[in-house]
């Protein structure tokens, strides 16, 4: 088997170029669906971990769940709509829920989200085992109107501590025109990490997104006086997260909500895994393509392989009558397939794992959704032996030629 | 310790007709023994030396070495015995193109596994130097002349000590000095090993160094003895 090897290795050597194509065809085709199921799984993980913290049922405007979950938990996208602050109060002092914490969103400052909350933010915890998800590291809670709490990733973004102050604008994201609201903010408090989009956010009470937006209201009304007499701006919220006291009670206000029309109840779990549903799809998609580029790689071996032994059929004949046997000479060209394959998969592993982390590293950085790229055993082998059995197969028509030389034919040719 | 028993060997193709180029009743040749095969070009001499080789399957007779019968063996079992038992000089020089000189003559002695991987590179340099090749170790084929890859094809016959040598124009593309020490080298190493040595040579100046001579006429086989020099 040593001399075996060495004569595969020499061979593999003897054409660099051919070789090194191969390899990295293989490492490509190895890498490309590597990347798609380990970006998926630690997206799929990611944004688990980042509603993980909040172990709630969301409640907020009739409209698609998937948008409500996403909007409320991860901070991705609009809010579906607003709903009354009644029904907050209400779930707040109703038997089914444990926790009741109101959620407001419209306003930003710099790019991270305003989130309009109550003290009821304190509370949550991913389950009663769990320590508190939100621990104060720098300063207080805010505890009058225009003070802020900055997330721990948002204090870092916005290069704001304890003492400043800013203004907040209009929409949840930076607009092409500034709609800055007057009142300014005061920072009191610097949130810990918790692993979540909520980290970018800054908290304030809800009576300052209700002031902040008074003030609009009151210039609309004057420019539209088509009142007799002026109303009070309605409080509205966008969401409030739901501890419920059970299983039964969760699904008891689920239930309500799903019957009622002022709004509706998604639990975050069902609508994730209907979008993991779409993960799926295009995983499955993207497993096709790499499939097929593993299809590619190794015809890609075998032509080179096949190229290879019809330009060394000399040499192997040479060899046959110094007396290597037939069965050494296939073993050979299979080995040396094999050598090509494995440094083609470890190749591609690397570049895959690599890849992986900076485009995770990146979406991160972009949606706050943390994207944890970890090795995952059964796809990891199943990436090794599929290209294995490839490389094998790929070889097999190359060695049986090999194996068929004839001696005298090659070495002493009429 | 090599018998020939009723060989002939005819070549024969479609659209071309059949030629017998060997006819062997009986012929055999002691264990030891330096023997010249003559023969004019296309005598047959590289087909008697393949048949002897076991690389060439008569077309009817039987070969034997120490009293094996080659072709009712295995080709497994005849590739076994060749590379332990059989040095081959070809014609051609027919190196390994990729591997250095070292390498070629370490090639038959990873294929027979006969001699300790531990004394096989020592003994690979002893033979280089023994055909004048010892600086030339790490040189590939191709930066070889024809005469030195034709050294290092003789180094390589003679890696695993085999018992019987064929050495088929060894010394055709030698100059005199070269031509000497290549058969000097055959022949000091044969007999160190008590080793059979056959050589087809049109080279008369070597007709003095065989004791036994034996020449290829039409596909027969006729052998005398060489007057001591």
């Amino acid at each position: 088997m040593t001399y075996d090897l060495f004569l595969a290795w020499r061979s593999l050597r003897s054409r660099p170029i051919s070789s090194a194509i191969t390899l990295v065809i293989i490492g490509l085709a190895v890498a490309l669906p590597l990347v798609v199921l380990t970006l998926s799984d630690g997206a799929k993980r990611g944004i688990v971990r980042a509603s993980d913290p909040f172990g709630v049922l969301v409640i907020g405007a009739k409209g698609s769940g998937q948008q409500l979950v996403l909007s409320t938990l991860l901070l991705q996208g609009a809010p579906v709509g607003n709903i009354p602050t009644t029904l907050y109060t209400d779930l707040r002092d109703d038997t089914r829920a444990t926790l009741a914490v109101p959620i407001a969103l419209g306003d930003n400052v710099g790019g991270a989200r305003l989130i309009g909350t109550s003290a009821d933010l304190l509370e949550l915890r991913p389950s009663t085992t769990e320590p508190l998800t939100f621990r104060i590291v720098q300063g207080r809670f805010f505890e009058a109107d225009f003070e802020a709490v900055l997330g721990s990733a948002a204090a870092q973004a916005l290069g704001l501590t304890v003492g400043n102050t800013f203004l907040a604008s209009h929409g949840v994201a930076p607009g092409l025109e500034e709609d800055v609201h007057d009142e300014p903010y005061t920072i009191v408090g610097v949130f810990d990490s918790t692993s979540s989009p909520y980290d970018t956010a800054v908290f304030v009470s809800l009576e300052s997104i209700w002031h902040a937006h008074e003030h609009e209201e009151d210039e609309r009304q004057q420019t539209f006086d088509n009142a007799n007499e002026p109303t009070e701006p309605e409080e509205m919220i966008t969401a409030v997260l739901v501890k419920p006291a059970g299983f039964i009670e969760a699904n008891l206000l689920w239930q309500s909500f799903s019957t009622g029309t002022q709004a509706q109840a998604a639990f975050p779990g069902q609508e994730l895994g209907a979008l993991f549903d779409l993960f799926a799809q295009v995983e499955r998609i993207l497993g096709a393509v790499g499939g097929l580029v593993l299809v590619i790689a190794g015809l890609t071996a075998f032509l080179s392989l096949y190229n290879a032994i019809a330009a060394r059929e000399g040499t192997i004949a040479l060899m046959r009558a110094l007396g290597c046997s037939r069965t050494s000479i296939f073993r050979m060209v299979i080995l040396e397939s094999l050598i090509a394959t494995i440094a083609g998969i470890i190749l591609g592993q690397l570049l895959g794992y690599v890849t992986a982390l900076v485009i995770a590293a990146l979406l991160t950085a972009q949606s706050a959704i943390p994207v944890p790229v970890q090795f995952l055993p059964t796809q990891a082998t199943l990436l090794w032996l599929t290209p294995l059995l490839l490389g094998v197969a790929a070889a097999i028509v190359p060695a049986v030629r090999a194996y068929r030389v004839d001696i005298i034919q090659k070495l002493f040719p009429t | 310790m090599l018998r020939f028993e009723s060989v002939s060997h005819t070549y024969s193709a479609r659209g071309i007709e059949a030629r017998t180029v060997l006819n062997i009743p009986a012929w055999s040749l002691m264990r030891g023994t330096h023997a010249l095969l003559r023969g004019v070009s296309g005598s047959g001499k590289t087909t008697f030396f393949n048949i002897a080789a076991g690389l060439l399957r008569p077309t009817s007779g039987e070969v034997y070495l120490e009293d094996q019968p080659l072709y009712r063996l295995s080709e497994a079992a005849r590739d076994r015995i060749r590379s332990a038992k059989v040095g081959y000089v070809f014609q051609t020089h027919h190196l390994m193109p990729g591997f250095t000189a070292l390498e070629n003559v370490l090639m038959p002695m990873m294929f027979a596994q006969e001699i300790p991987t531990a004394l096989r590179r020592a003994r690979a340099h002893d033979l280089l130097g023994a055909v004048g090749l010892a600086n030339y170790a790490r040189h590939r084929p191709h930066q070889l002349s024809a005469g030195q890859r034709l050294r290092v094809g003789v180094a390589r016959a003679l890696a695993n000590e085999p018992l019987i040598v064929l050495a088929d124009e060894p010394t055709a593309a030698l100059d005199a000095a070269s031509s000497a020490l290549v058969m000097e080298a055959l022949q000091t190493t044969c007999r160190a090993n008590n080793a059979t040595l056959l050589v087809a040579s049109h080279d008369p100046a070597l007709v003095v160094r065989f004791s036994v001579i034996c020449d290829l006429h039409d596909g027969h086989l006729t052998e005398s003895e060489s007057a001591p020099a």
